[in-house]
């Protein structure tokens, strides 16, 4: 790996002033349960953790990165928004734990903020690669029918494959790299932030919101940068030698000038737990109102209704057996024994369906 | 800018679209054929021409010789795509100097030594031919079969050819005499394809039934024929099929001479061409490919028919899907001469790698009338006698029995010789 200029400290140093560094009073915390460090605001004592919603976070003496971020994004969607939202998101799920309301999960929204890193930098080096041309054959088609033949002319594109090589000095900005280990999972739900609205830091926007202390510190992202760069280098080679593809790219580069800068995006944190006590963190993008996170349908629930229209056709059968026996006495018996089998067969038919359902749709949820 | 990169040998600097990227790509394979040259001897100065038999240029003055270098690619030589790309990229012209002579008789255009000012047309036998400069705006042939057999070994060759065949006039190998072999490159293209085919039909099965038959009261076998859809599909990959270059010699005669043994294809080098003629394509790429592609087609369809277990087939369709076309253009040594005899020019043509011989022979139609004749007079004889013998007696039926017979007997020898005689006579 080539060196990384410019890079802050990456060992953690003593609890600082962060009131001084973030121009508002915060103090750092860690989930006991999920390790997950967050700065919060000093009047928010004992808050349960944001992103795991397990256990209430507890202050720590020592913090990786106590500087306040250069850029950060506001929210554009407020909870009623969010709530409507859990409306929709919701619909289709017939057997809910008792917490997974829109009302429920709105109430217990939270502001957070998570990290990321925007990196500027140079490279030189020398690359190679397999470049792409496209070029077109033509070729045909023939029919035959009714005794005569006819011709289709077809135009293929097939790509001719060349060795290219050279040097490159390029600059690029703003490469987005991740600040936390599951930026990528977070990304991939939440989908894409608008970093157009980017603003530079203000302490305001942080009132009554929680801050993700970055887990990748650029050391730790560094390789990620590094094959950002690469990319973005692949991508200029191929412009510069007009190709259509590129295969094969290998760059041998130094960087320069790297400047790392901390982007906060808006979201909203929210949980809910089922029968059995499991809580289920559900994130929204603050800025887009996507919702992300996993839709549980009680299983409890499912089995109750299930064993529900077991007993009734269990119940059904034996009235229809005992009506059976008398009607042995008094034929027109014999009709209601009928319908209480009936009865029985539709129960016992229904019966697996809700046990079914509730499996099925966590399953996939899970699939997901 | 990183001005100190090395880029790997063989590469060159082509144009970058991006300001602060350079691009190095593999320098172009430099066409390393002169595009001029002369065939001199380097003992006496005399020209020098290519020998089969000593697959070299000699001299005739001094018996200098030189053998002709060309790495033997046979099978394996490659082919080109079917790209507007690949057409203009291609080498160009003879790579040697060379003019072009044009027979105002029969319009051939042959490509000859600059030193050759004037010939005999090898196809027509005329004397009417006038040079010009030869077009360099044609593709330039990459591989070729070099001359096997010399002019001596046609000769006898042609000689008993021309010898063969009782409807021709019995000196015609006399003529053989006064024609004068002239080795021809001639060009060809030779193509490669992928063909996916996919058929469909209705198919019928031979079915024997009885049934009653109420008119004569009694139980018959007829045969029914049960149709049922099939489908079926067919993957053929033919190989170096050949389509002629040259519109100026009969495609009969020149299908005659065929097979040519492609293993023994050779890079193209001009000295092969030394002190020889050779004919530059007037049937384009485009235009031969369409003929050997109908051929293909044809013979996938075939191939669909051969399929099906039935001789009752219906509503036959296929479609068949071209894939990995490919092309050659190569040259094929072929001896050419024209003999005159009875005041007409006739052509005849020889392999110059198998000895293979093929032409126009001069047909006496009285011997192929005399000869049909003789096979019809025998049937039509004896039928009359029959007739004859009818008037007298019943004893008439057998001769005029066995007079039909040999009547339909000589009719059909008499259509194989006159198809003969025409197939002999045309080309």
């Amino acid at each position: 790996m080539s060196e990384i200029p410019n890079t802050p400290l990456e060992t953690p140093v003593e609890y600082p002033d962060l009131s001084a560094l973030w121009g508002r009073p915060l103090q750092a915390t860690h989930c006991p349960h999920c390790g997950v460090a967050h700065l919060i605001p000093a009047e928010m004592e004992r808050a349960l953790c944001p992103a795991c919603f397990e256990a209430r976070l507890e202050p720590q003496p020592s913090i990786n990165r106590p500087e306040a971020p250069e850029l950060l994004i506001n929210f554009s969607t407020n909870p009623a928004q969010v709530q409507a939202g859990f409306e929709t998101w919701l619909k289709g799920v017939w057997l809910r734990p008792k917490e997974l309301q829109p009302g429920m999960l709105a109430q217990r929204l939270t502001r957070t903020f998570i990290p990321m890193w925007l990196v500027d930098g140079g490279l030189s080096g020398t690359w190679q690669a397999q470049m792409g041309y496209d070029y077109q054959v033509a070729s045909s088609q023939e029919a035959f029918r009714n005794g005569k033949w006819s011709t289709r002319k077809l135009t293929e594109t097939r790509i001719r494959w060349e060795p290219r090589a050279g040097s490159a000095e390029r600059s690029y900005q703003n490469l987005n790299i991740p600040a936390l280990e599951e930026h990528t999972r977070l990304a991939r739900g939440l989908g894409k932030f608008n970093l157009e609205a980017a603003l530079g830091y203000s302490p305001a926007p942080l009132e009554n919101a929680s801050v993700r202390v970055p887990s990748l510190l650029p050391e730790a992202a560094w390789p990620q940068a590094q094959s950002g760069f690469e990319r973005l280098a692949a991508q200029d080679c191929q412009r510069a030698a007009q190709a259509q593809h590129i295969d094969e790219f290998s760059i041998q580069a130094q960087y320069q000038n790297l400047n790392w800068t901390q982007l906060l995006l808006p979201i909203y944190t929210t949980a809910y737990r089922d029968e059995q006590g499991k809580v289920y963190p559900i994130l929204i993008n603050g800025q887009t109102g996507k919702i992300f996170g996993v839709r549980h349908a009680s299983q409890p629930q499912a089995r109750n209704w299930s064993l529900g229209f077991l007993a009734l056709a269990l119940f059904c059968f034996v009235i229809g057996l005992l009506s059976a026996a008398a009607a042995t006495q008094w034929a027109a018996l014999g009709i209601i024994s009928l319908l209480f089998f009936g009865g029985a067969l539709l129960a016992g038919i229904v019966a697996p369906i809700p046990a079914f359902w509730a499996w099925n749709f966590n399953r996939k949820q899970e699939g997901s | 800018m990183n001005l100190s990169y090395q880029p790997p040998a063989g590469f060159i600097a082509v144009e970058s679209q991006l300001e602060g990227i350079t691009v190095f790509a593999p320098a172009p394979q430099v066409d390393t054929t002169p595009e001029a040259q002369e065939f001199k001897c380097p003992q006496c100065g005399a020209s020098t021409t290519f020998d089969p038999s000593v697959a070299g240029v000699v001299c005739q003055h001094c018996g200098y010789s030189q053998a002709v270098t060309a790495q033997a690619v046979g099978r394996t030589a490659a082919e080109d795509e079917f790209t507007l790309e690949n057409l203009s990229l291609a080498a160009r012209g003879w790579g040697e100097e060379r003019k072009e002579l044009h027979c105002e008789s029969c319009g051939a255009d042959l490509s000859v030594d600059a030193a050759d000012l004037s010939s005999t047309c090898p196809f027509c036998a005329s004397n009417r031919v006038i040079a010009r400069v030869a077009t360099q705006e044609t593709l330039r042939p990459r591989f070729l079969i070099p001359f096997k057999l010399q002019a001596n070994d046609i000769q006898p060759r042609v000689k008993e050819w021309l010898g063969k065949g009782w409807m021709h006039p019995a000196d015609l190998s006399r003529a053989a005499a006064s024609a004068q072999f002239r080795g021809v490159y001639l060009p060809f293209w030779t193509f490669d394809a992928t063909i996916h085919a996919e058929w469909r039909a209705e198919v019928g099965y031979e079915r024997t039934e009885r049934y009653y038959d109420a008119s004569s009261k009694s139980w018959k076998t007829r045969t029914r024929i049960d149709w049922r859809w099939e489908s079926g599909a067919v993957t053929r990959t033919p190989d170096d099929w050949l389509g002629i270059g040259t519109s100026k010699i009969s495609q009969i005669l020149l299908k005659r001479l065929y097979p040519f043994d492609l293993s023994a294809l050779v890079g193209y080098e001009p000295g092969f061409l030394a002190g020889w003629q050779a004919l530059n394509y007037d049937i384009s790429l485009q235009t031969s490919w369409e003929t050997v592609k109908n051929q293909m087609s044809e013979d996938t369809r075939q191939a669909c028919r051969a399929q099906i277990r039935s001789v009752h087939v219906r509503n036959f369709s296929m479609v068949a899907d071209f894939a990995d076309e490919t092309w050659r253009y190569i040259l094929l040594p072929v001896y050419a001469a024209a003999y005159r005899f009875e005041e007409k020019t006739y052509q005849v043509l020889a392999n110059g790698q198998t000895g293979i011989v093929a032409g126009q022979k001069p047909i006496e139609w009285w011997k192929v009338w005399l000869a049909i004749a003789g096979l019809l007079s025998p049937g039509v004889l004896l039928a009359l006698l029959g007739l004859v013998l009818l008037v007298f007696g019943g004893i008439g039926i057998f001769p005029l029995g066995l007079g039909a017979i040999l009547f339909v007997v000589g009719i059909a020898a008499s259509i194989y010789i006159f198809r003969q005689a025409t197939a002999a006579g045309e080309a």
